[in-house]
């Protein structure tokens, strides 16, 4: 009967095809699986303990440290971070920025601003380079001071734990560093750290800080901003080396950290922290 | 177009931006409403209670319509949705986020699983009575099976009742880890808070049910149906006293924090008092909880009936609908406004149009409405016409 | 088992076969090395090519300043804080990065500010000499690679009397740490005591006329005049000026 042909013609069809699938898929799977079972290959450099060429990662330990006493709130650092990194010239990212404390007269709690204040960057006339404003200049000021702000590179870092998927890491010789080709750009990291350091990159969809110019100081390099700060406001080294600039800023000083409640532990060491720093 | 937050006293510089927009609202939103849903549904098919039958299935689609639009915001937000598996491929486990994927990933094939056995009777019927495409869609649906002896059935209510039961702390396990996002961020003292997971599960609870309320009484008129009283009174009832839960733990943590005074509680209670007093008190607590809460105190004191009854449920359960949706906007946005300097206020613009926008965000509200009118004319949930003898 | 539940239970370790394939298959092969990252991207931003430069590399060509920058006050001052941060492409694009209007310049650092620590030297523009003058600009008394003046440069002679008077820092100003002159101001460094303090008092009394010295010297006691002139009369008398 035609409607039995048909059906058998179509049971006949829907098998062989089925199996066809089937068939397809299982050397798909087997391909895949075999690659499991082989294991994988380790990328470049397989064999090498250190990711970096000619730079043991194992043999430092990078800290950073900031006299704030003597800061003049030049905001060649800023500038200096801008142009090494590429961060975009704007008032909305940053690596590192300076704040300002202002005391008035009579007054228990500071004025505070950043070279992001509009009005700033109004005084500035560009978003691409900064200075601070004379606004204070007419009024009593019985106190006043700047305070440099980064990515504190903390020993146990909010951002590296809520990572969803390995993007953000501390490496060994101690830099958090953000892998930028595997962030899918959550932003949880963004949210997770207490300093406010880290930005989002619109155009590359990815996060980004401060990285302590990684990539220069792997070269014997200070960072950006250690290089260009005029008043040795700011201190790079290693603290394995007892004679490095920060050892013996750290040594020489009572030093703080930011928020320490946090339980983050950063590793920029500060001098000259007040009450209402936060 | 960036959107650049302005802001009073002093923010971080890179706070200007706000990193979780509308849809992060959004996200735990629809989550929510999955985890409602099948909390609803599991008052039937997990604790037996016959008065819910009626909405039981309606509730399982409702859950599964949803749920096939909640990675949609994720995507739209992510700078990189290309790269989405990442967090599959290689999770990074201290992280909450990373559980996503699998939560997701299980809770999706668990309640695809759950409904296929629970419209299975009813699928092989229509494949064994309809003709060409739809008789091949329906066999396919059934796997080519026809199988419909007492034993298969018997099969089929073990592996329902192991989904049902294994589908509730996956449901809320699902939403129950944003809440744990936001409850363990030690930056944002708003969010900082033990209770957090608790809020979120028990207000996604609330929000199901309003919901499937609200789709119950639109259905039924629709279809000119008559309501079932007994299915509505009840789903009120259970409305209004998780609702009251919901109340209770969202004053507790708000309590807590005042209570406790923590460093930043300054800039706190002036963004309370300030920007956020209509949107929390007024509209959130208010409008979205006392109000509905005493509606249905007196529908229940006064044993309200009928007509009026259908009507004043379904003017709460929308109220709510709203509250929930508040909530996560007061929560979500409401902590990247009050800036972690503890000196500073920003206010998130919300864009009409664009990826993280408005529209993109009522258009994710609103379409898996669209998928569930689709499911539901595939496989029909309504237990007055039943199809399988 | 009835043949519907073996054909999903077939579906779901099918899948499962196929989702770890994948994940073995896309996972990046330097992931997990270190730790839980890609390996490889730390070998990526260690790569990357540093912008500036810092001094070493400008006095390569420019080795004069090696003589006046690098010895004084603003050897601190990198070069290419002044002189075109990132600006790459220089000297091979022509384009000069000699900063035109100093004074927005100077005055990022040195502008008074309440905020600045007391040590740093800072002008009230609107009070500083000169300031507001057709065509004045720092440079025009100051030199920049050598501006002298402040406690830190009111340095000690090689040889000399000792003792250095305290108003000194006020004539480092614009006569040079050690005296050395710049650009207009002459040398004080090497010449007479007796000479010196001559012309000290004419200033003083105004049968010299000359508006900037009446004011400093009408601020010195006559004591003061015999010990600047003495100091600055030992000092090693400078060597001839260096132009960039």
């Amino acid at each position: 009967m035609k409607t039995e042909d048909n059906k058998t013609g179509r049971r006949n069809f829907l098998r062989t095809s089925g199996a066809a699938l089937a068939g397809l898929g299982a050397v798909v799977g087997g391909t895949l699986l075999g690659e499991a079972v082989a294991g994988t290959d380790k990328g470049n450099n397989p064999e090498s303990s250190s990711p970096v060429p000619g730079y043991d990662w194992k043999k430092h330990r990078w800290a950073y440290g900031i006299d704030a006493t003597k800061c003049i709130g030049c905001l060649r650092c800023v500038k200096a971070c801008k142009e090494e990194n590429d961060v975009a010239r704007d008032a909305n990212h940053f690596r590192t920025w300076v704040e300002r404390y202002v005391y008035l007269e009579g007054e228990e709690k500071p004025l505070v601003d950043s070279q992001a204040d509009p009005q700033n960057i109004a005084a500035a006339g560009t978003e691409a380079d900064y200075r601070f404003d004379n606004r204070y200049k007419d009024k009593k000021v019985t106190k006043s001071f700047f305070i440099p702000k980064m990515c504190n590179h903390c020993e146990h870092p909010a951002c590296v734990q809520v990572c969803p998927v390995g993007a953000t890491f501390k490496s060994e010789d101690g830099v958090v560093l953000i892998d930028h080709e595997y962030c899918i750009g959550c932003r949880y990291c963004i949210q997770a750290c207490p300093y406010g350091a880290r930005l989002f990159i619109e155009d590359m969809g990815v996060s980004d800080k401060c990285t302590w110019c990684y990539h220069r100081i792997t070269k014997g390099l200070q960072p950006a901003c250690v290089e260009v700060c005029p008043t040795h406001t700011r201190v790079f080294g290693d603290l394995n080396d007892a004679s490095s600039p920060v050892s013996k800023f750290i040594r020489e000083n009572r030093v703080q950290v930011l928020k320490p409640e946090s339980g983050n532990a950063p590793m920029c060491f500060y001098v000259g922290l007040d009450k209402d720093v936060s | 177009m960036i959107e650049i937050a302005p802001f009073t006293g002093y923010v971080y510089p890179n706070e200007t931006i706000i990193p979780w927009s509308v849809m992060i609202v959004i996200y735990p939103y629809l989550t929510g409403l999955v985890a409602g849903a099948f909390t609803v549904s599991s008052f039937y098919h997990v604790f037996g209670m016959q008065r819910f039958k009626p909405v039981a299935r309606l509730a399982l689609l409702t859950s599964l319509s949803v749920m096939l639009f909640v990675p949609t915001p994720l995507l739209l937000h992510l700078g990189h949705p290309e790269r989405a598996m990442n967090s599959m491929l290689t999770p990074h486990l201290t992280s909450a986020f990373a559980m996503f994927g699998f939560f997701a990933a299980f809770y999706t094939v668990l309640l695809v699983m759950e409904v296929w056995f629970v419209f299975r009777a009813d699928n092989v019927a229509r494949a064994l009575s309809s003709t060409g495409l739809k008789r091949f869609f329906y066999r396919a649906v059934t796997l080519w099976s026809d199988d419909l002896s007492p034993r298969a059935r018997a099969i089929d209510a073990n592996w329902l009742l192991t989904l049902a039961i294994v589908g509730i702390p996956s449901a809320h396990g699902l939403h129950g880890y944003i809440g744990f996002v936001y409850g363990s961020l030690k930056a944002r003292m708003w969010w900082e808070s033990d209770l957090m997971p608790v809020i979120f599960l028990f207000s996604a609870i609330v929000s199901g049910m309003a919901l499937l309320m609200v789709l119950y009484v639109v259905t039924c008129r629709w279809r000119r149906v008559e309501i079932d009283q007994a299915c509505l009174k009840g789903m009120m009832a259970a409305l209004w006293g998780f609702l009251m839960f919901t109340v209770v733990l969202e004053g507790l943590e708000f309590a807590n924090m005042v209570y406790k005074g923590k460093e930043g509680i300054d800039v706190i209670m002036e963004y309370v008092k300030g920007p956020l007093f209509i949107r929390y008190f007024v509209l959130q607590f208010g409008l979205g909880a006392i109000v509905p809460i005493l509606t249905m105190s007196i529908m229940m004191a006064r044993g309200t009936k009928g007509r009026a009854l259908v009507i004043g449920s379904t003017f709460c359960a929308l109220l709510v609908l709203m509250n929930v949706l508040l909530m996560r906007w007061n929560v979500v946005i409401g902590g990247q406004e009050i800036s972690k300097t503890g000196k500073g206020i920003l206010t998130y613009v919300l864009p009409f149009w664009g990826r993280e926008s408005f529209v993109s965000a009522a258009a994710l509200t609103l379409a898996p409405m669209g998928l569930l009118w689709i499911l539901t004319r595939l496989f029909p949930p309504w237990v007055e016409r039943p199809l399988a003898r | 088992m009835p043949k519907y539940i073996v054909r999903l239970l077939l579906i779901l370790i099918a899948g499962s076969l196929l989702a770890y394939a994948a994940k073995v298959h896309f996972t990046d092969p330097s992931f997990y090395r270190f730790g839980h990252y890609r390996a490889d991207a730390v070998t990526e931003i260690a790569g990357l090519k540093p912008v500036i430069q810092g001094a070493g590399q400008c006095l390569k060509c420019h080795e004069k300043r090696e003589q006046d920058w690098a010895a004084g006050s603003h050897r601190t001052v990198q070069c290419e804080v002044c002189h075109g941060m990132g600006k790459t492409g220089h000297p091979d694009d022509g384009v000069s990065l000699v900063p035109k209007d100093t004074i927005r310049l100077c005055t990022m650092c040195h502008a008074a500010m309440p905020s600045r620590p007391a040590r740093q030297p800072q002008i009230v523009v609107g009070e500083h000499p000169f300031a507001g003058e057709e065509k004045s600009q720092c440079i025009s008394c100051h030199d920049p690679h050598m501006p002298g003046g402040g406690e830190a440069d009111a340095g000690q002679p090689p040889t000399g009397p000792g003792a250095v008077p305290a108003v000194v820092s006020k004539c480092a100003k614009c006569h040079g740490s050690m005296g050395e002159g710049h650009k207009k101001n002459p040398a004080l460094a090497g010449r007479p005591a007796g000479e010196l303090a001559d012309r000290l008092n004419k200033y003083r009394s105004g049968d010299i006329s000359n508006k900037i010295m009446k004011k400093y010297a009408s601020a010195l006691s006559d004591e003061e005049i015999r010990q600047l002139a003495e100091y600055y009369a030992a000092l090693p008398a400078p060597r001839p000026r260096i132009d960039p």
